[in-house]
């Protein structure tokens, strides 16, 4: 299935959990989770990953919910809690498999939504250096530590030098692009056509059709 | 919105979008760093059912990169960019509320931009930052009413809880984002037009 639409189904489906205050379906969208998962092949890191991950955020609702909550509290608590476990269980039908399909899916974005040139191609580099990101902020703190200062996360300081490594890698990266040929705003042709097929269409449709109709019933 | 499509393509150059995607990364990782902490303080805070205070302590934290977006581009949209920019890197990462962070990182990036939209885009100074401040608290907090299910709690919590995340915006992205402002003033890095 083509990442964007697979991208939009779980996105609409997330936005209305935010509204939905019922166990049942958050219990389902997990079910359904588990159910997909099982055909994408997981390592145990992932299904450690996606247990463990929400268990902080989701008991930290619950148990507060549960102390300091009023009204129908109890059945909130319980809603938070498998809430965590949804949006993160169905967020990772996209997220981990994303790096596979990252270049469809950024693809998929320039030729099929639309999206301007200069945001794709800049989310394309811009992703390429997140390990050189986490590695210059590393360095940042490292250097001040040579000079006897701890730069906190509260400080200014971090994140001027942070800022000044973005300034002079934005300039850098532009050049780069432009001079390996990348005009912006210019029609581009493409080496490999995106196409969404028919049947990703009718799957979303179902999909969420289906979604809308589990709603009806006035579940716990 | 409108305003974002209809400049999509004319106003918005290259280097700006290069340069609202590194903060925003930069952004992302720096609080990335901070997540073994704030896992630790809201663990230890979980029993007594009081996590939601430290999630409400350091949102400021998470929502920096927009307000930095907006006064290093200086254009409208620039703060919604930033903040889903920095939300899609945490999600990248393995953040805990899976897809959940991009729909929050659009809400946050709407709540503070909306400050320096009060201003009419024209102020980039610390009133709009703090303006931007104000508007995010309110926006964000009502967004957790519905997400969080905060319309569940007693009055008295959500008092408490509002104020902690208002004195946490105000820190970081009001105090620390005027002081990251006079830095790059000082250093004459951003001298543009």
């Amino acid at each position: 299935m083509n990442p964007l639409m697979k991208f939009a189904i779980v996105m609409v489906i997330a936005l209305e959990l935010t509204f939905i205050k019922s166990v049942t379906i958050n219990l389902i969208i997990i079910g359904v989770s588990a159910f997909l998962y099982l055909f994408l092949k997981l390592s145990w890191k992932q299904w450690l990953w996606l247990f463990i991950l929400p268990l902080l955020p989701g008991f930290g609702s619950w148990f507060s919910l549960m102390y300091f909550g009023t009204g129908d509290h109890v059945h909130m608590a319980w809603v938070m809690l498998t809430r965590v476990f949804a949006y993160l269980w169905l967020g990772g039908l996209f997220t981990l498999k994303l790096t596979e399909e990252r270049d469809v899916f950024l693809a998929t974005l320039e030729q099929k939504a639309k999206l301007s040139a200069t945001f794709v191609y800049a989310l394309v580099g811009v992703l390429n250096f997140m390990p050189a990101v986490n590695q210059q902020i590393k360095t940042i703190r490292v250097a001040s530590q040579m000079r006897g200062q701890t730069l906190h996360i509260w400080q200014a300081q971090l994140y001027f030098k942070a800022i000044l490594s973005a300034i002079r890698w934005s300039q850098n990266l532009a050049e780069g692009m432009v001079s390996h040929g990348f005009t912006e705003g210019a029609p581009r042709t493409h080496l490999q056509v995106v196409s969404i097929a028919k049947r990703d269409w009718l799957i979303l449709i179902i999909i969420l059709i289906a979604f809308q109709l589990l709603l009806i019933p006035n579940w716990y | 919105m409108q305003t974002i499509l209809k400049s999509k393509s004319t106003r918005w150059a290259l280097r700006d979008v290069l340069l609202l995607a590194f903060v925003a990364v930069f952004i992302g990782f720096i609080f990335w760093v901070l997540g073994p902490v704030y896992n630790i303080l809201s663990a230890a805070l979980t029993p007594m059912g009081l996590e939601p205070f430290a999630n409400n302590l350091l949102l400021g934290g998470w929502m920096m990169a927009a307000p930095l977006a907006s006064i290093l581009i200086k254009q409208a949209g620039a703060g919604v960019l930033g903040e889903v920019f920095a939300a899609a890197v945490e999600m990248l990462l393995g953040g805990q509320w899976g897809v959940a962070t991009l729909l929050s990182g659009l809400v946050q990036g709407v709540g503070s931009e909306a400050g320096f939209a009060i201003l009419g885009y024209k102020n980039w100074r610390w009133q709009a930052i703090f303006a931007s401040a104000v508007t995010g608290t309110i926006v964000t907090f009502v967004w957790s009413l519905f997400r969080d299910g905060y319309t569940s709690y007693s009055f008295g919590l959500l008092v408490a809880l509002f104020i902690t995340r208002f004195i946490s915006l105000l820190f970081f992205g009001g105090v620390l984002v005027v002081a990251i402002q006079k830095l790059i003033e000082k250093a004459g890095v951003l001298r543009r037009d």
